[in-house]
């Protein structure tokens, strides 16, 4: 705790814990809800803002790293009555989206969580169910407040300050403080959403169908992670489309955390029951005519299904998630397969979709497939990852640095096409590196 | 109706205006900064659709703007009541504090409160109804090393709203007077409490819960009432020597 004479206590020591439940970190913890807490003299300590502390990488905090946590700062500040929105940055995506309802609007890129705040989606460029044809969140983002201690409240947009706006679009929160931003957002073309699910018994058929699927609003895919040899690629493949019925207020859920996340002391996915799990999400997704889902059910699934995560325990979950260019991709898939078999693993899912980003920052850029694995930690795991780091750079594919709680620095430097220029930005924008992270210092920015 | 709410922009005060604006109440929140409370008025507009309105006031200094307070009310529904939420306090407020910390203290927790309620009360009369509800602590229980000014201050505040309550008994101008425990706003934020921090948005939802009744003073959270009647009978030959 530190009380300094005259001043309240406005910070206080709190363990933070990475989603993914691997980074730790107990460290000096500042939770302001007035402006005059933002600008408050923290003298030279490092700092970083947070937001709902939704990533698997240790983005939000650090040690000795003075977390500045931004969830009083949710207001919406301006609505021009067409379709731009101008919001604090602690503004969850779930406020957003409940003030779009009733408007006719929805949040055109919703990640997949609905407590995830309109900071931490811009530091992450988070993208949602259709990157390839909505992009990244922060295509839609038209400008924003950002404060730095040298040099005060600055309003920045793309044409004000495109260089630095870039550098924060994706930056991790390490040009300064995201306080605000404008928003675009997109027509909701209805209430809910009819999803239909169909089987695959591979990743080429998966990956096909998702191709032929210009006619639905998204498409993606689901394989069982514990499928080897010729069932690799075994799954589901998920398209949906909105129908035109009324939109229905969110129904209350209960929030899940990264502590909450990781309450069990035990791991309750192993062997046994990754299997009988992974067979019967098969089985019920694809049982029945398609599904009919809410808005949020549909951007949200893990906000009333939170199982999967749970059962990963204290110990946490690993994901990779990384991009592959279209004419790497069966090669990669091939090199997976044989990494998963020989290294036994315990995947519990693979996930693709197709993907485009265009920031020129920390975020993922360029077009491809977009690849994500869960596993459970086991011994199996560490050898797992090593080799998938080799297979990132062997193929030119791009990690998700939000992901990836363990990303080493010499993957990032290789593998992101961005690295070298953001890393020059920052250290010309903020040459005392105020803002830092556990993610920051890990990479080397 | 409209009501003017006290230290609007933050903690318990922004809580309730949340809560009466989303009642569609319209408002008028003073706060000591214009960044804060034009944000919380933007934003209850935006989503409840009411008109709410943002005055700058130091509730620290001397003398305080009626004028602008009456300026921001005026085009607005009659005013119907006075949520008094403000309050500070300084981790230095022990015996011998300076005259100027002493001073803000016990003004923007006693001070300027008593005189909002005593300008805006004719008003409240004339109307025939109304609403005044201030906000005690628990830390004025028992005056101890800790806190001195603020309790003192809180505790004056008490005295002053059973007064009012006793004055205004034979009218319809209800007067309650909440004694809260910790709440988890920044007031509390850093502190080792002894209990858990309650919400404050569960207490902004009992204030309006129970507005239309006559409650005279309550505590929220409820248990602190005993855990008050316990502390103020402990002999004083044990309570020098307890540190809270």
């Amino acid at each position: 705790m530190n009380k300094s004479r005259g001043q309240l206590p406005l910070l206080q020591t709190t363990r933070f814990v990475s989603f993914d439940g691997l980074v730790t970190a107990a460290t000096r913890h500042q939770r302001p809800d007035r402006y005059r807490h933002l600008d408050i003299d923290l003298g030279g300590a490092p700092r970083v803002a947070r937001g709902g502390g939704y990533s698997y990488a240790a983005a939000s905090f650090g040690s000795d790293v003075v977390v500045q946590e931004m969830v009083s700062f949710n207001r919406l500040l301006d609505y021009d009555g067409g379709v731009r929105v101008r919001a604090e940055a602690g503004t969850t995506l779930l406020q957003l989206m409940e003030f779009g309802r009733s408007r006719g609007l929805q949040v055109p890129v919703l990640p997949g969580y609905p407590l995830i705040t309109l900071g931490g989606c811009i530091a992450a460029d988070v993208h949602g169910k259709n990157p390839a044809r909505d992009g990244t969140f922060c295509d839609w983002v038209e400008a924003l407040t950002l404060y730095h201690p040298t040099r005060g409240f600055m309003t920045i947009d793309r044409a004000s300050e495109p260089a630095l706006l870039a550098a924060t679009c994706g930056g991790f929160g390490m040009t300064g403080l995201i306080v605000d931003a404008t928003l675009t957002m997109a027509a909701l073309p209805g209430g809910h959403v009819q999803v239909e699910a169909s089987a695959v018994t591979s990743f080429a058929e998966a990956l096909r169908r998702v191709d032929d699927s210009s006619d639905h609003d998204f498409a993606y895919t689901w394989h069982d992670g514990c499928a080897r040899e010729r069932h690799f690629g075994r799954g589901v493949v998920f398209r949906g489309r909105w129908t035109d019925e009324p939109s229905t207020p969110v129904l209350p859920f209960k929030a899940m955390t990264a502590a909450s996340r990781g309450r069990s002391p035990v791991a309750l996915w192993n062997r046994w029951t990754v299997p009988a799990a992974n067979a019967a999400f098969a089985i019920g997704s694809t049982w029945g005519a398609p599904k009919r889902r809410s808005a949020f059910d549909a951007a949200f699934p893990f906000a009333r299904q939170t199982v999967y995560h749970r059962f990963f325990g204290r110990r946490g979950l690993a994901e990779v998630q990384v991009l592959v260019g279209r004419a790497e991709l069966a090669g990669f898939l091939e090199r997976l397969r044989e990494l998963v078999q020989r290294t036994n693993a315990l995947v519990t899912m693979i996930s693709t979709k197709p993907f485009r980003g265009r920031q020129v920052s920390l975020s993922l850029s360029g077009s491809g497939v977009l690849i994500a694995i869960d596993l459970v930690r086991t011994p199996a795991c560490h050898p797992f990852l090593e080799a998938f780091d080799a297979l990132v750079i062997d193929t030119g594919a791009q990690p998700n640095v939000a992901k990836d709680s363990r990303l080493p620095q010499a993957v990032a430097t290789r593998a992101l096409p961005n690295y070298r220029a953001f890393r020059e930005r920052i250290c010309e924008f903020d040459p005392d590196r105020l803002y830092q992270s556990e993610l920051s210092r890990r990479l080397a920015l | 109706m409209t009501y003017l709410i006290v230290g609007g922009s933050s903690g318990l005060g922004r809580a309730l205006a949340e809560v009466f604006a989303c009642a569609g109440h319209s408002l008028v929140l003073l706060s000591s900064d214009e960044r804060d409370s034009r944000a919380v008025a933007a934003d209850l507009a935006l989503r409840h659709g009411v008109q709410v309105r943002a005055v700058t006031c130091d509730l620290a200094a001397a003398t305080l703007d009626y004028g602008a307070i009456e300026d921001a009310l005026s085009g607005l529904p009659g005013l119907e009541g006075l949520l008094l939420a403000a309050g500070a306090n300084r981790s230095d407020d022990e015996p011998g504090l300076s005259d100027q910390a002493f001073e803000a203290i016990t003004r923007v927790n006693h001070g300027s409160i008593c005189r909002l309620v005593n300008h805006f009360l004719p008003t409240l009369t004339a109307a025939g109804s109304g609403l005044l509800v201030g906000f005690g602590s628990i830390a004025a229980a028992r005056g101890r090393s800790r806190n001195v000014a603020y309790s003192a201050a809180k505790r004056a505040l008490e005295s002053y709203f059973e007064s009012l309550r006793h004055a205004l008994a034979g009218s319809r101008v209800r007067v309650q007077f909440y004694v809260l425990g910790y709440l988890d706003t920044n007031l509390a934020f850093g502190q080792r409490t002894p209990l858990p921090p309650a919400s404050p948005r569960r207490c902004a939802e009992r204030v309006f819960l129970q507005r239309e009744r006559d409650i005279g003073r309550t505590y929220y959270p409820g248990y602190w009432r005993l855990v008050v009647f316990v502390l103020r009978r402990v002999p004083w030959f044990l309570y020098r020597r307890m540190s809270f």
